[in-house]
């Protein structure tokens, strides 16, 4: 393919990509489920095979202190409080459907130059007693990951990382991630597609797609075996308004090597383009008429 | 004094006189896995001397099995909370810690209040909790703490599973969009996939009254509710769909107000209710849908029931998840 031909392409991906047909989303002429999808997967297929700009936006950045930018722009709808004691804002984004929390904190360093990060993005992660506070609720850990320190700063490192997401590079929260930790991407819609990505490159293309949004993100599961953890987060990326939003289960293998705890592998399932906008009740209670069940046996 | 009055005064003197640890209750802990069986035994045996001891505050004995850190802070604790053994056996297993050392769960023990008039025990206080025992690798006791109360764990618990349940919904609400595209788009091949070969099909008619009879006869011979259920077997219903994809040149489907529902029992089946608006070249209408969904199989969900009726009952009900019993045959 001549570079003519390349850049005709990418102009083309970025002005079909999944964030850029999603913001018109609300207006007519609306792509259906099957379209949308389909363009989604086709430029994460693309996402995934770009080896050229492997690695360039995730190096270790400073983010700039909020003197010059406006936190509210980044999060609008937030709350965000400046606690002078601890040099540092806490950003928390409106609760979701009654159920989702996200809270960040943004730790200013008192001591600015050239050589240090002007600040650094945390996430409210801490051990209580024998489970796990996130956003100050608790939320379902198993013990003995609640009494690992490593794996605890681990979970608060990578949940600050998906929180980050929708906001400008430079302003993610980024760390030295192995770029050969694979992440195998499954994109449900009317049939499951797979997609292998490196973990530089997956965090790249969720950027793009989370750019401008809110990024939710929390633990859902956990689970503790032998010298083996897995982690599964969930990550909701949408904007206030929005007719339908992209949900993610993000289950990471953790294993226990010789120089400590190591991610070995991440499984994506990608459920894109939920729509809420003729939502009723998604928690029904249930009403029952008092007639006699009808029996369906079925076969699995 | 009678010579049996004497025994009886005796016996009680003498049950009077036997040290405090036998008046509580006495325990064992008996760990039956995690590691081999002499180091479960050997650590049994500790923890059972060491819950024993607590009724007297006093650890000394048993200051051997401990940590010269793990004693101190253990005869800190008791200083501070009085407690003695809560059940006669611990049945637990040992668990691994990833730095290497061994965790013991599951002690049970009742917590002195220590009530007085200055200091009333709330009445939600619960004197039973549970110990953890923190263990080096070679077996010795470095910590003992109070494990999260139980109702604090059930909470941690529903919690867990409320958010579980909101991820199988997000699920939900995005198979229904892509089901009611494959309306949209004809796409029979997904229908076909979709709807489990035992699925029970019901389609309401609303039955029309004779035009050419008086009106006091026009609905003579028909039901109450004026609506026919029929009964469809899933290729009946699907051949239908053919007909209808065939003879129209578009097919738009709307959903509007969705109700998702999970079984009380079976945490896999969904009821999800909506209001479907129809619109075709030749036919348009609106109706209440019905569809029973199995998401045991999260990559190929399957739909049991789908019902239609053009309006709800007359108490205001509609067909839904509780008029069906699923019977899985595994």
């Amino acid at each position: 393919m001549s570079a003519a031909n390349k850049q005709f392409l990418l102009l083309l991906l970025i002005v079909t990509s999944p964030s850029v047909s999603w913001a018109s989303e609300p207006g007519g002429g609306v792509p259906d489920a099957y379209e949308r999808i389909n363009r989604l997967v086709d430029s994460l297929r693309f996402w995934a095979a770009d080896t050229s700009a492997a690695g360039a936006g995730f190096q270790d950045q400073s983010v700039e202190a909020p003197d010059s930018v406006d936190l509210a722009d980044l999060f609008p709808d937030g709350v965000i409080v400046r606690e002078d004691s601890l040099n540092a804002y806490q950003i928390t984004l409106p609760r979701y459907m009654d159920m989702l929390e996200t809270g960040l904190s943004l730790v200013i360093n008192s001591s600015r130059s050239p050589d240090s990060p002007t600040g650094r993005w945390t996430s409210p992660v801490a051990r209580s007693g024998d489970g796990l506070s996130i956003d100050g609720r608790l939320v379902a850990c198993d013990p003995l990951i609640v009494r690992d320190s490593i794996l605890v700063d681990g979970i608060r490192l990578r949940l600050t990382t998906l929180r980050t997401l929708g906001l400008p590079r430079e302003w993610r929260n980024s760390h030295s991630e192995e770029d050969g930790i694979p992440v195998m991407v499954t994109v449900r819609g009317r049939d499951s597609r797979h997609i292998e990505f490196s973990l530089k490159l997956w965090l790249q293309s969720l950027g793009r797609i989370a750019s401008g949004r809110q990024v939710y993100a929390g633990l859902l599961d956990s689970r503790f075996g032998a010298g083996e953890v897995e982690l599964k987060y969930y990550i909701l990326i949408t904007y206030p308004g929005a007719q339908g939003h992209h949900f993610l289960e993000w289950t990471e293998r953790v294993e226990m090597s010789e120089t400590g705890w190591a991610t070995a592998g991440i499984d994506i399932v990608f459920i894109p383009y939920v729509r809420t906008d003729n939502l009723k009740n998604l928690f029904a209670q249930p009403e029952r008429s008092g007639n006699e069940p009808l029996e369906l046996p079925v076969g699995r | 004094m009678k010579t049996s009055d004497r025994l009886i005064l005796f016996f009680i003197a003498t049950v009077l006189s036997i040290p405090s640890p036998l008046w509580a209750l006495l325990g064992e802990v008996l760990i039956d896995g995690g590691a081999d069986d002499a180091f479960c035994e050997q650590v049994g045996q500790h923890l059972t001397g060491v819950v024993n001891a607590f009724e007297t505050g006093d650890l000394s004995a048993h200051e051997a099995v401990f940590t010269p850190d793990g004693y101190e802070r253990a005869v800190d604790l008791l200083r501070r909370v009085p407690m003695e053994n809560g059940r006669p056996t611990h049945r637990t297993r040992l668990l691994h810690l990833p730095d290497g050392g061994w965790e013991v769960r599951g002690i049970k023990v009742t917590v002195k209040m220590g009530e007085t008039a200055d200091n009333p025990v709330h009445a939600a206080a619960n004197p039973n909790q549970f110990l953890v025992f923190q263990l080096t690798r070679q077996g010795l006791i470095d910590d003992i703490r109070f494990a999260i109360e139980s109702i604090h764990y059930r909470r941690l618990v529903e919690e867990g599973e409320r958010l579980k349940d909101f991820a199988r919904r997000q699920k939900i609400l995005q198979t229904l969009e892509i089901f009611r595209t494959a309306y949209c788009r004809k796409d029979l091949d997904y229908l076909r996939r979709i709807y489990s070969d035992d699925a029970l099909i019901i389609v309401g008619r609303v039955l029309k009254p004779r035009e050419d009879l008086p009106d006091d006869m026009r609905w003579a011979g028909l039901s109450e509710d004026r609506i026919k259920f029929i009964k469809l077997t899933k290729r009946q219903y699907i051949n239908g769909l053919e007909n209808v994809f065939q003879r129209n040149a578009f097919v738009k489907v709307v959903f509007d107000s969705v109700e998702v529902l999970q079984h009380e029992r079976d945490q896999h089946l969904y009821g999800v209710t909506l209001k479907q608006n129809w619109y075709s070249s030749s036919y348009s209408d609106t109706g209440w849908v019905f569809l029973l969904w199995d998401f045991k199989n999260e990559e190929n969900p399957t739909i049991y029931v789908r019902s239609w009726q053009p309006d709800r009952f007359p108490d205001g009900t509609l067909i839904n998840l509780y008029e069906f019993n699923i019977v899985r045959s595994e």
